[in-house]
């Protein structure tokens, strides 16, 4: 069997300082507040010590020399060591919060903001529930050790260190006792931990499964609930979330075992300090007094509960180091198109589109588009059409460079479009969806995404352009009504409508339709279609589209087919080549006939 | 009057999956009181070696209450370890049941729902409302606070046992405490409940922003898309700062205030002392008597800090439970003998709401 040290989990969970080195320059700004937490936390730790020596100095002195008054200046000492405690522990802890949480706060914005940026092969790879899991879950495993565990662990070796001065100063010989109990708590934490986080770590994966379950089969309900599958998704989620909870007893039953024993070597020593320490005292009441004896019990509950600490914070060390790493990994990839530096002359003479001899694969050697090549000029309209998978979206989606094509050049008023800035070229384009996306918030806020320096009279003109006006006029707070999530309170067609708007509202220079008027009904279509027109003329645009009635006063029109360009022409010019638009053509016009 | 009735009905909710695993709560309830009386009695050994000790009794008698010691704590630590593990795997089995339960329902349910609830807020009600927050509570919250609470009980008799009037004393700060947790418990109710809303909208924030990904980035609107997480974000950190300070507070007020208790023990237990009324052993007793409290003491107050964090959750849960779907199936239908796909829609009409 494979040890675990010898795993790629090991690797990825290490503790390695260079992981977490990259998050000090974001700690600079509160290096005041974290030092005064520092002063703040050796203050009560080294108080906490003291109740121990004074309970010893009672008994030994106050209560030998019946010293009532003694005795109450020793419990008013007691007390103002108590109150210093609780204030030095409560400032620092909250101090410690809002340092931690502003921290946090820091690191979560910024992944945000990169992951935004990252190309579309990344979101093909990551579903939403596993960046929600990034976001949230490995940041607050951060937080949870800035806050917590760090604090804890410097907290206890304080008192750990203070205490064995302690010990040693008030007696040598019971503090080796102690020490010859150390070598098997150390066993003890090495042999559990061992065993431990690797279940832990398997847990954590179990807990992003659970997450993307839940995110991929709430999306998709409505399906679900089409096809009856509802007993099924339900039969799957229980073998996910029942198969984390036969991973994860065991971890916890390994660490209660582990805290058990750890409490059991206190008392093994509490029995053998009062067994020796007993002996001594009865010998020479001088060498050792009682009040020591009772001080070292007191001490020895407070040593064995930092041991605990330590070993329980190990797991959370471990899964922010984890979660650091991830973190790390997602900063450091490089942002293809961001900030690059490209200088363009403000005033470009318009060349159009050209894509030259373009390859481009998903993976591997599996090509998707094979030496794609043609020129659209400025102001002109390419149609694409082909059957599904032909590789029409992928083309479109090479021209936005959500992907990056991996042989060939796409020319943009003559400017390879791998060397423009991504905000310079996504700027002059324009995309509307088949798959209509609308997000949560008002109709405004969609229109103009999220851009408040877009006026909403110039939303209320594009809504115009597309005979649209009407459908917000009806809405009870017109602009600013509330959409559902997804839009889900407004009609395909509706949804459809707000799509173009949106595309009108930010008027680029070249517009991409991506099937976006496949999923609306024909009348809805035929409306639309005097909405297109107006959109599209004397507009660069490429337009993909299934129903060829809609495409036929394109100036080009491609007809791909496993990737490959096999005819391109007007519409007269292919259907007189009689290939495979041709046919199209037929089966379309015939169906037509049909239901006529 | 309003506060007993929602907590009869956080109870009666938690209550329907505690059914499943009764028999093993009923386990953990009797290993309890075995693991708090044994774990009581530890202390009362201690009476025995310190006075033997201090009166330098022959080694035979200290060495026995010695071994009475360690077998007490071999006893403790073989039903204490069973019992918590019990409880481990309780907390587990509840999330399960909590998760699967909800799910279960939500995936009947129709679009009205999902039209009233985001995706993103329903994705944290179902995993940390369902997690930590209320499957920790259901079990090892509400059972060590048992736990703890006859760990209090068995210790406070054996403490009357040594010396009734000591032990009055020690128990002064006890009231205290209930009215300081009774007087914040709406402070945290609130701030507990603003932090669950605020957690659920950065998730719907990121939910939203990440699946419709290439729109945004097609209109280079990254940035709006960062500035509105980072609002959304910084609104989390006031609500988790200002949930956490509540909590320290009390909490640490809490913790404080019981060792006040070790304070009076040493002024009136060493004033009994030096009268001779109190046996040097019967001082160190009471004082680790009271040490050790401060763990259950603690447990209690977490079960109340606890409580009111999962009650949050609970009504959270509660509100998903309880949503009626508006398409209801017939609780008797007839299956046709054969499905001819003959279809016909007879004047409907249909609006959103």
């Amino acid at each position: 069997m494979k040890r675990y040290a010898d795993t790629e989990d090991y690797r990825k969970n290490r503790l390695e300082w260079a992981v977490l080195k990259k998050f000090f320059p974001r700690f600079r700004p509160y290096m005041w507040s974290i030092l005064l937490c520092l002063c703040l936390l050796t203050c009560s730790a080294l108080l906490s010590l003291a109740g121990p020596l004074l309970v010893r100095h009672a008994i030994d002195v106050n209560f030998k020399e019946h010293d009532t008054s003694g005795l109450f200046r020793t419990s008013a000492l007691y007390l103002l060591v108590l109150i210093l405690t609780f204030g030095f522990s409560y400032f620092q802890r909250i101090n410690m919060e809002i340092v931690g949480q502003k921290i946090i706060r820091g690191i979560r914005t910024d992944i945000f903001t990169h992951l935004t940026r990252m190309c579309q092969s990344f979101f093909d790879t990551h579903p939403v529930g596993q960046l929600l899991s990034r976001i949230e879950s490995d940041t607050e495993a951060l937080r949870s050790m800035f806050t917590n565990t760090v604090v804890m662990v410097l907290s206890d070796i304080l008192m750990m260190v203070g205490m064995f001065i302690v010990m040693f100063s008030i007696s040598f010989r019971l503090t080796l006792i102690l020490f010859f109990m150390a070598p098997l708590v150390i066993c003890v934490i090495l042999y559990f931990n061992g065993k431990i986080v690797p279940i832990f770590i398997e847990v954590r994966r179990k807990t992003a499964e659970i997450y993307a379950f839940l995110e991929e089969y709430l999306r998709g309900v409505l399906i679900v609930q089409a096809f009856g599958q509802e007993e099924n998704v339900t039969n799957r989620m229980n073998y996910v979330n029942k198969n984390r909870v036969v991973i994860e007893y065991p971890g916890h039953r390994l660490g209660n075992y582990f805290g058990h024993i750890i409490f059991f070597i206190s008392t093994l020593t509490t029995v053998l300090i009062l067994g020796f320490g007993g002996t001594w005292v009865m010998k020479d009441p001088r060498s050792l007094t009682i009040g020591t004896l009772v001080a070292f019990l007191g001490y020895i509950f407070r040593f064995f509960g930092p041991i605990f600490h330590l070993s329980d914070q190990l797991n959370v060390i471990q899964k922010a180091f984890g979660g650091a790493r991830r973190i790390n990994e997602i900063m450091e990839t490089p942002l293809r198109g961001y900030g690059e530096t490209q200088m363009l002359s403000t005033v470009q003479e318009k060349k159009g589109i050209e894509f030259k001899n373009v390859w481009f694969a998903y993976k591997d050697e599996e090509w998707v588009l094979k030496d794609i090549s043609f020129f659209l000029p400025p102001g002109k309209r390419l149609a694409i059409v082909g059957p599904t998978g032909a590789g029409k979206t992928t083309l479109t989606s090479l021209l936005f460079r959500f992907y990056e094509s991996q042989k060939g050049q796409i020319l943009l008023d003559g400017v390879d479009i791998s060397t423009l800035p991504l905000e310079i070229l996504r700027k002059r384009l324009g995309l509307v969806l088949q798959d209509i996306i609308l997000f949560p918030g008002t109709i405004l806020d969609n229109l103009r995404m999220e851009e408040k320096s877009i006026s909403s009279e110039r939303v209320l003109k594009a809504l115009d352009v597309i005979n649209a006006r009407d459908l917000v006029d009806k809405m009870p707070e017109g602009l600013n009504s509330k959409l559902s999530e997804h839009g889900d309170n407004l009609s395909m067609g509706e949804k459809q409508l707000l799509s173009f708007a949106r595309a009108m509202v930010f008027d680029p220079e070249i517009l991409v339709l991506d099937e976006a008027t496949s999923s609306i009904d024909p009348l809805t279509e035929r409306k639309l279609q005097n909405a297109i027109s107006a959109i599209l003329t004397g507009r660069t645009s490429i337009v993909i589209a299934h129903r060829l009635q809609t495409i036929i006063e394109s100036d080009i029109i491609l007809v791909l087919e496993d990737g490959i360009v096999k005819e391109q022409g007007t519409h007269n010019e292919l259907l007189t080549v009689k290939g495979i638009y041709w046919n199209l053509y037929q089966i379309q016009a015939g169906v037509k006939e049909c239901s006529s | 009057m309003l506060i007993i009735s929602e907590f009869r009905k956080d109870i009666t909710w938690i209550y329907q999956f505690y059914l499943p695993l009764k028999r093993r709560l009923i386990i953990i309830v009797l290993l309890s009181i075995v693991v708090a009386l044994l774990s009581s009695v530890i202390p009362y050994t201690f009476i025995r070696i310190i006075d033997g000790i201090e009166s330098s009794l022959s080694m035979r008698y200290i060495g026995v209450s010695i071994l009475i010691l360690l077998g007490l704590s071999l006893l403790n630590f073989i039903f204490s370890v069973r019992n918590t593990n019990y409880r481990a795997l309780t907390n587990l089995e509840l999330e399960w049941y909590f998760r699967q339960n909800i799910f279960a329902r939500l995936i009947k349910l129709d679009q009205t729902f999902y039209d009233k609830f985001r995706l993103g807020d329903l994705v944290t009600r179902l995993t940390d409302d369902v997690g930590y927050k209320l499957s920790w509570f259901a079990c090892s919250g509400v059972f060590r606070a048992w736990e703890s609470l006859l760990k209090i009980l068995f210790s406070l008799v054996a403490m009357c046992y040594i010396n009734p009037y000591l032990s009055l004393i020690a128990i002064i700060p006890l009231p205290i405490q209930i009215v300081i947790f009774s007087k914040s418990r709406n402070i945290l109710d609130k701030r507990f409940k603003h932090l669950q809303q605020v957690i659920s909208r950065v998730n719907e924030t990121i939910e939203n922003c990440f699946s419709g990904i290439r729109i945004i980035q097609a209109y280079c609107m990254e940035h709006r898309q960062a500035e509105k997480f980072a609002s959304v974000a910084s609104e989390r950190v006031d609500a988790e700062i200002s949930a956490e300070k509540a909590h320290i507070f009390i909490h640490s007020l809490y913790h404080y205030f019981w060792q006040i208790s070790q304070i009076l023990v040493l002024l009136t237990g060493g004033w009994l002392v030096i009268n001779g009324k109190l046996t040097i052993g019967e001082f160190v007793a009471f004082d680790y008597y009271i040490g050790y409290l401060v763990w259950p003491m603690f447990d209690i107050s977490g079960l109340l800090v606890g409580y009111r964090r999962a009650s949050v959750s609970i009504k959270r849960l509660r509100e998903l439970d309880e949503f009626t779907s508006l398409i209801q199936s017939p609780e008797k239908s007839e299956k046709p003998e054969k499905v001819t796909g003959h279809l016909v829609f007879r004047d409907v009409t249909f609006r959103r709401e």
